[in-house]
């Protein structure tokens, strides 16, 4: 497949000044104020060609089936536990396992059924999963938007190339939550309101799934049933729940009681089976750094078969043999520590001047469960614009994989973060990194 | 086996009415472990919709909620139930959460402690109940009981800082240092005889008797009777009596009072 891109790319600004005019923003606090930065848009494509996308494909389904199971399981049996696959310390000492969901039946047994799992492409031509995201994954709203603006401003480069439309997000996620809602009430997205640093995703995400778009003090309980408060006081009750706040905010009379943003008493609804909530509560036990080693012994233990996709070469210090090669190596590895998230908790051995190294080497020797090590990946860089010139830089790409009782379906588009500096590793885009939008060839 | 009455009442009041009001509380006798109800009344008023069921910890709970104005929530707890000694066999939850530590019980790793509060080779030659006695003896002469000096949110960090608290802090520095020590500890609270409030203690699995046993560190006494308790959980935010949450420009007046009596 021949792919020209010419008249897109020459219209990069033109794309930036409408997602601007749309107020396509994320917000940062930074010392305790809150800013809202654009999120620069470059536009040379990733370009996914279709084979790989196959692979990826069955490869994903694969991983957040297992995922889900997995969160079953240790909600319930603990089968994978007490057959030795994953320590129990990994599990219990995670802050992201919940008690108060012991014993909890999500509808379909679904925990997480928005998935955004990180992958890079490695210089081997080889895809490696960094991370897997499964509390409150963002970032699709921005590809969406991406492509809507990109395809008015250049209607003939989507005329003359065969790649997979990707504005069909919004439909997968209604069909889901449909499926979640089971008829009984309405659909809401629950956002903490404007100064939450998605809340352009959140108010773009309920725009294109007719959803409606909660804020706090919007639902309450009563009688074990969740309703939405309208202007006029009437009540509309509710079926599913896709919230966009976290676990411990959800419900002041359970979990942390300051929160101001939740729903007292959601839990004990959600306990009845009166509404689901997308994601479910205490599914971050799967996406904890130090549960991912494990990811592709879960794939094994629940399905019968080789996992698809690869990790990154992972080292738990926690086991004797990867603890001594970790002390021996730490300044070839990037450390993580599993109980940050953000980016901020991770560090490149090769960057640190000698005390640094030594003081690290310490926190790890005094806490080996806290610490996870990788080799350094050797992404393959993708091309930028940079002023009028193009530069290689390194970027990920977020895939997105929704997951209903009846199946489990992979957006066929993903956020692809670049960083903008030369020298780093690190795409988050609180860190000041930018987007490309991700196209997947129909044909090779 | 003994017999007890117990009455719990609760007056919440306020200045200004309030509405969208929902609460949750653990005002009932935990059941099927050392305690059965003889007699139990459960007074609420009548404009809330409420609900019984159980926490995840098994201890029993009560909610609801009222989103008309009104300036009060009263209610009463009383009954009769009949004490077997303090050893409890049943636990469904995975052993392991009582051994990690939580925002409230954790102590920092660089912390030294002073001998007269944990000495590492003298724990070594103990049993585990030895230990646990041996920890609960520390603690209780380590802090001064010093009312309001601390309050809900105060860690077991700052107790052993400060050397002073009331129950909760006691408990808490307790449960810390078992957990440090490797042995399972959880934290109970509920009523005990003559102190018109309710009170807080502490639960260490026994291993060799596959059973948890009692241990009130602010009085420095292993429990066998006279202890009801209400839920017991990983620390304090785990078991609160009340919890609620309104929208309201008011002051807050509650009114406790406990009564509990051998009969």
């Amino acid at each position: 497949m021949s792919i020209n891109i010419n008249e897109l790319t020459n219209s990069r600004d033109t794309v930036n000044r409408w997602m601007e005019r749309f107020g396509v923003r994320f917000g940062v606090y930074k010392h305790g104020v809150f800013n809202e930065q654009l999120f620069p848009f470059d536009s040379v494509p990733r370009i996914i060609k279709h084979s790989d996308w196959e692979y990826l494909e069955s490869g994903l389904k694969q991983r957040v089936t297992a995922l889900n199971m997995f969160l079953w399981d240790i909600y319930h049996d603990k089968n994978i536990i007490k057959d030795g696959v994953v320590p129990e310390e990994f599990v219990y000492s995670s802050k992201g396992y919940m008690p108060e969901c012991e014993g909890i039946s999500p509808q379909g047994k679904i925990y997480s059924h928005i998935s955004g799992i990180d992958l890079v492409e490695g210089k081997d031509d080889k895809w490696y999963v960094l991370e897997d995201n499964l509390r409150i994954p963002s970032g699709a709203s921005y590809p969406m938007i991406a492509r809507n603006v990109s395809r008015k401003v250049s209607p003939s480069t989507f005329a003359s190339n065969a790649i997979a439309d990707n504005r069909d997000y919004a439909n997968l996620l209604r069909d889901m939550m449909d499926d979640m809602n089971d008829n009984r009430g309405i659909a809401v997205i629950y956002t903490p309101g404007r100064y939450n640093s998605a809340f352009f995703e959140h108010s773009y995400l309920a725009e294109k799934t007719g959803a409606t778009l909660a804020y706090p003090g919007d639902l309450f309980v009563e009688n074990d049933v969740v309703y939405y408060a309208g202007m006029f006081h009437e009540k509309t009750r509710v079926g599913c729940i896709y919230r966009r706040i976290s676990d411990e905010y959800m419900d002041p009379m359970v979990f942390e009681s300051s929160s101001l943003l939740g729903i007292p008493n959601i839990m004990q609804a959600y306990k009845a089976g009166n509404v689901a909530l997308i994601n479910g509560i205490g599914n971050g036990v799967a996406d904890d750094k130090g549960i991912y080693y494990f990811v592709p012994k879960m794939v094994k233990y629940y399905l019968g078969e080789e996992s698809i996709l690869q990790n990154a070469p992972t080292y738990l210090p926690y086991f004797k043999e990867d603890y001594d090669y970790v002390i021996a190596n730490i300044d070839k590895l990037v450390i993580k520590d599993v109980s940050e998230a953000g980016g901020y908790g991770v560090v490149f051995g090769s960057e640190l001047s000698p005390e640094k190294l030594e003081e690290l080497k310490q926190l790890v020797i005094k806490e080996p469960r806290r610490w996870i090590a990788q080799e350094v990946v050797e992404f393959k860089d993708l091309e930028i614009i940079e002023g009028e010139e193009l530069v290689w830089r390194k970027a990920d790409l977020r895939a997105f994989v929704v997951s209903s009782s009846k199946d489990v379906r992979v957006w066929r588009s993903g956020l692809t973060r670049f960083s903008r500096n030369p020298d780093s590793y690190v795409v988050n885009s609180s860190q000041g990194g930018g987007f490309k939008d991700t196209w997947v060839a129909l044909e090779d | 086996m003994r017999r007890y009455l117990y009455c719990y009442n609760t007056i919440v009041s306020f200045s200004e009415p309030i509405g969208n009001h929902e609460f949750l509380i653990r005002c009932l006798p935990v059941l099927g472990e050392y305690m059965s109800v003889e007699e139990e009344h459960l007074v609420l008023p009548p404009d809330y919709w409420k609900h019984h069921g159980t926490d995840t910890f098994n201890n029993r709970i009560v909610y609801g909620g009222n989103r008309e104005p009104h300036s009060a929530l009263a209610y009463v707890s009383t009954g009769i139930i009949s004490m077997h000694p303090y050893r409890i066999n049943n636990d469904s939850l995975p052993f392991s959460i009582w051994l990690q530590p939580t925002h409230l019980t954790t102590i920092i790793s660089s912390f030294s402690f002073p001998p007269s509060l944990l000495d590492d080779t003298k724990l070594a030659e103990m049993s585990l109940m030895e230990k646990a006695e041996s920890i609960m003896h520390n603690v209780n002469s380590y802090l001064s009981y010093v009312p309001f000096s601390t309050d809900v949110e105060t860690t077991a960090q700052e107790v052993v800082e400060s050397r002073q608290g009331v129950c909760q802090d006691f408990s808490h520095l307790m449960i810390a240092i078992c957990r440090i020590q490797g042995i399972p500890a959880r934290y109970a609270c509920g009523f005990v005889e003559g102190t018109g409030e309710t009170h807080a203690w502490v639960e260490v699995y026994d291993a060799h008797q596959n059973c948890w046993v009692g241990f009130d560190p602010t009085h420095d006494i292993r429990i066998e009777y006279g202890y009801v308790k209400l839920a017991h959980g990983r620390d304090a935010a785990d078991c609160p009596v009340s919890r609620g949450q309104y929208n309201g420009f008011t002051n807050q007046q509650t009114q406790i009072n406990v009564i509990l009596k051998e009969v």
